[in-house]
């Protein structure tokens, strides 16, 4: 409206004679209410209710439809928005609505997202700091007006910080640095100026691998320069680090590119000059049978040469529970091949520990692996996956345990068949542990072990001597144990010979295994033996048995049999000198264990005395100071001169393989200089290079997920 | 201290002091645009008081000019408020875009006015000598019509011109009866005033002694009725911009109750 006409308007208006000032009213009055009433006309018609948003959602909610997909207090409808007026915020049922899509875990709310039993020590550790005492005059004002936790007793909503409707393509997750001065009160303006000095970073830790960086360099390295095989010496630092697609992370490479050439050897045993090149399982004890006899003490069947100990392994199945631990404590206390000091008792839980090893022996020749896992189960209380049996045993084949318990303990069958079971001996004592002259049993069932209580009830005769026993249990050729020797003759009479061997476990021709026994007993005279060594004929790794002990030996890096006892043993560690985890876990990592496996991978105490073997090196996952992230990668362009070394200086300092022999990994000697803040700010901040807190710094420390798609399948 | 420079300084504290209590609202994860919201609002109550002020002379509320002083720096930091609420942005979206445009026309039209009270007086007073109030200036006019209209009337009877008379009847008896030339006086133009003079000239080649000192009297009577209109015009707009500062500030503070109950009503963890 040009002046002019106004002027008319007014003119006219002058006519009336109003006052000028009620004209202005009366006008302004109208113009109001018919604005007011427009909008809400508007709001009750205009379907499209994004016209009174304060702005456009973000391009990534642009799917959602309703206001009330993110306003879950706001009730559906035109009109449904004025209960909410005075309807009380459910902060909870808001931030449901965000982690429906962004999982974050049970603490979104929480500061950080974190345990807030975690934060609270973060938190006490940041006030005892010196620095708590340095907070700005208007951090102390704004905490005492305006507390936070007042504010949000039940934690912090997402859309505190993730503030929507500010564009389609605004950045929910850009957040200014006076956000994190909240709780972060003793404030600094900027990077390069008053950051603080790095103290630690970026070792808070000692690393997960053991690799002596400086001793590679100076000593190893040059060693193999004048070697024939001097190419496999990395040249560059890359040859073994590689940055990774996943923030930025400088991965080693595995050990097969890097490190096999030079150090495979000492994991299959190959360098081994003296000891077993492989890890016993089972081993059976020497024992001073001569006094055990004086002594009228009769553990049955017994090698005369057995010398060795029992493994720490096989204590673990031994140990299952505390009446055979004590057996075990009580006779680690005495020489087993010299037992002339023994007192009664101490020979007691000799014949204790040898019927508890024949046990084993039988239950693992008849119940095949079950038993084994149950030993493991008893002894540890750890829940035993199918996987991890399976990696525990290594597959271990019935024939070494058979033809161990062939040549060692011949009788075993039927001895352990004619003893009472363990739950009985304990009740008597006095009993004879093991009959001499009973006849074979006729009753001799499928091979069950103590547990079964008919068993229990009722002793079993053994068999009638050693060498008859000993013919009456082996392999047919399809891998059954089977009673008696006679081998089928031929194969169309498979169906025939199984009905004889039937017949001749139940006992029913005694003379017929007679026979049998003798014809076996010639073939073996005549046979001409072949004269190997096990240990070295086991070259590729896997079992073998010698002297009196069925070992493993390493198949190479990653070993899983390896890899399972020491993860079994490392979690079930204690310093309690009744854990029976703790002699098997360190028997495996030893410094002369076989595998050589923390050689490199290093083993860190737990808040519960149990053991962490750290397998992999640091990772995102792993990484323990969750609130700094560091990507290398836009980095490389910039540190052409000098590599890694721009922010890696080698560390003169003498110390770095000594702290691996403990098991804090935060007491430390790194082989590297600490990264000094000067080193980032010479770009970050003086060459406007970001250096605001969320480069460097995460928020949420867990990772944020988005949920799986949840499709099915069709029914039809 | 002037007062001038005291209020000027008050207003800047107050402001800075406004930006130093939301930021430190929004450190403390409170949304800031509650805190500024709600001070916006009291400040643009604060400015209607003055309008209330005005309605309601009878009370004795203190001056009228220190009224309109403090509605004037109020109105500064309601606008400093109010780009702090808008995030220094222009909206995005249809209710944000009314709210935006009514602010800025509140504001600019109570600049200008602020402008146009200082400034049209002492134009008022630097161009024109004999001055009249704005509500007198239509009796002025009437009465300078009739003054001319008897002056042409008895030209007639003393058949002094009938070229004079004929042309007062075709061009200046309407311009003697309304406002004129507004557009002309609001920027200072005097063109039409020195056309209808030459017109007049063009007039004075006429022999009669009588029908010239005629021509002098209605020159002077054109130039008397160009000068109120030039009153008329600049008192006019004086007046006139309140005709939109005032329905505009109304309709501004309707919308604004709608503005705050819809962000309650949304406000779902943002408080």
């Amino acid at each position: 409206m040009s002046i002019a006409r106004y002027v008319k308007f007014w003119e006219a208006a002058e006519k009336f004679n109003p006052a000028l000032r009620t004209r202005r009213n009366i006008i302004s009055a109208w113009v109001a209410v018919l604005s007011a009433g427009l909008f809400i006309l508007s709001i009750a018609y205009v379907s499209d209710t994004r016209h009174f948003m304060p702005g456009p959602i973000t391009m990534s909610h642009g799917t959602l439809e309703q206001c009330t997909d993110c306003h879950t207090n706001v009730s559906k409808g035109q009109f449904g928005w004025l209960r909410a007026i005075v309807a009380p915020v459910d902060h909870d049922k808001d931030t449901k609505a965000c982690v429906s899509c962004h999982m974050i875990g049970d603490g979104a709310r929480n500061p950080h997202s974190l345990e807030l039993a975690r934060l609270d020590a973060y938190v006490k550790r940041a006030e005892a700091s010196p620095e708590a005492s340095k907070r700005s005059t208007s951090a102390r004002v704004r905490e005492a007006a305006l507390p936070v936790d007042q504010t949000f007793p039940d934690g912090v909503p997402c859309a505190t910080c993730h503030k929507e409707h500010n564009g389609q393509l605004f950045n929910l997750k850009s957040m200014a640095d006076t956000q994190c001065h909240t709780c972060h009160s003793v404030q600094f303006n900027d990077f390069h100026t008053s950051h603080p000095e790095f103290d630690s970073y970026p070792f808070r830790r000692r690393t997960r691998i053991n690799f002596d960086h400086t001793g590679h360099f100076k000593k190893h390295f040059p060693e193999w320069r004048t070697k024939k095989n001097a190419k496999q010496v990395p040249p560059t630092c890359t040859n073994c680090h590689t940055a990774t697609a996943e923030v930025g992370y400088m991965d080693i490479k595995p050990f097969a590119e890097i490190c096999s050439s030079c150090h495979i050897d000492q994991i299959t045993g190959k360098e081994r000059a003296t000891g077993p090149k492989g890890i016993t399982l089972l081993s059976l004890p020497g024992l001073d049978l001569e006094t055990l006899k004086e002594k009228n003490a009769d553990v049955g069947e017994w090698p005369e040469d057995a010398e060795g100990e029992i493994s720490p392994l096989m204590r673990l199945l031994i140990g299952r529970d505390d009446a055979h631990r004590k057996t075990l404590k009580v006779t680690d206390e005495l020489d087993l091949l010299d037992l002339t000091e023994a007192t009664d008792e101490q020979i007691a839980e000799v014949r204790k520990l040898a019927l508890e090893v024949k046990r084993l022996f039988y239950a693992l020749t008849t119940d095949g692996m079950s038993d084994f896992f149950r030993r493991i189960k008893s002894a540890t209380g750890a829940r035993i996956s199918q996987d991890l049996a399976t990696q525990l045993s290594a597959s271990m084949p019935l024939d070494v345990l058979l033809a161990a318990q062939r040549e060692w303990l011949p009788s075993l069958v039927d001895e352990i068949e004619a003893t009472p079971s363990a739950a009985q001996e304990e009740k008597d004592d006095t009993a004879p542990v093991f009959a001499t002259d009973a006849s074979p049993s006729e009753s001799a069932d499928d091979g069950a072990l103590e547990d079964d209580a008919s068993d229990e009830e009722k002793p079993k005769p053994v068999s009638a001597s050693p060498a008859d026993a000993s013919a009456n249990w082996r392999i047919d050729p399809f891998g059954r144990l089977i009673k008696g020797n006679q081998l089928p003759e031929e194969d169309d009479e498979e169906e025939n010979e199984s009905d004889e061997e039937a017949a001749e476990q139940e006992g029913d021709d005694p003379d017929a295994e007679t026979d049998t026994a003798d014809a076996d007993a010639g073939e073996t005279d005549e046979s001409s033996e072949i004269d190997v060594d096990t240990e070295d004929w086991t070259e590729l790794g896997g079992w073998y048995r010698k002297d009196f002990a069925i070992l493993y030996k390493p198949v190479g890096h990653a070993d899983p049999f390896l890899r399972a006892w020491l993860d079994l043993t490392s979690r079930l560690y204690s310093g309690n000198e009744n854990n029976v985890a703790k002699p098997a876990f360190e028997e495996l990592t030893g410094k002369d264990a076989q595998g050589q496996c923390m050689k490199c991978h290093s083993v860190d105490a737990t808040r519960n005395a149990s053991r962490l073997v750290n397998w992999e090196p640091s990772s995102p996952v792993s990484n323990e100071s969750p609130f700094t992230k560091f990507d290398h990668r836009p980095h490389f362009g910039v540190a052409q001169k000098e590599g890694c070394f721009t922010c890696h200086g080698m560390s003169k300092a003498k110390g770095y393989l000594e702290t691996y022999k403990g098991n804090d990994p935060y007491k430390y000697v790194p082989n590297f200089k600490l990264v000094k803040k000067e080193t980032c700010a010479s770009c970050h901040g003086k060459m406007q290079v970001r250096q605001d807190c969320l480069l460097c710094h995460k928020y949420h420390v867990n990772e944020v997920a988005s949920p799986v798609m949840t499709t099915k399948i069709p029914q039809n | 201290m002037p007062q001038l420079v005291r209020n000027v300084v008050v207003t800047v504290v107050a402001i800075a002091a406004l930006f130093w209590v939301v930021g430190q609202y929004e450190t403390a994860l409170r949304n800031p645009r509650f805190l500024d919201g709600w001070i916006l609002a009291g400040g643009m109550l604060a400015q209607l008081a003055y309008h209330v002020r005005k309605l309601l002379p009878a009370l004795t509320l203190g001056r009228a000019a220190s009224w309109l002083k403090m509605h004037v720096y109020v109105g500064y930091f309601v606008i400093a408020a109010f780009l702090l609420h808008t995030s220094f942005s222009a909206p995005e979206t249809s209710l944000e875009w009314v709210l935006w445009i009514l602010f800025v026309v509140v504001s600019v039209s109570g600049v200008l006015g602020l402008y146009l009270t200082r400034a049209i007086p002492a134009r008022l007073q630097h161009m024109s000598a004999d001055q009249v109030t704005f509500e007198q200036i239509g009796a002025a006019r009437a009465k300078l019509a009739g003054e001319v209209d008897g002056l042409m009337l008895n030209s007639v009877k003393s058949a002094a011109s009938a070229a004079l008379s004929d042309y007062y009847a075709d061009h200046l008896y309407s311009y003697f009866r309304k406002p004129r030339h507004v557009a002309a006086h609001l920027v200072g133009s005097q063109y039409p005033l020195q056309a209808m003079c030459d017109n007049l000239d063009r007039l004075e080649s006429q022999p009669d002694t009588k029908a010239r000192e005629v021509l002098e009297k209605l020159k002077a009577y054109v130039v008397a009725k160009f000068d109120l209109d030039h009153q008329y015009a600049l008192q006019g707009l004086q007046h006139a911009w309140l005709f939109i500062h005032i329905p505009a500030t109304y309709c501004l503070i309707a919308m604004s109750v709608l503005h705050t109950m819809i962000v309650y009503a949304y406000s779902s963890g943002a408080r």
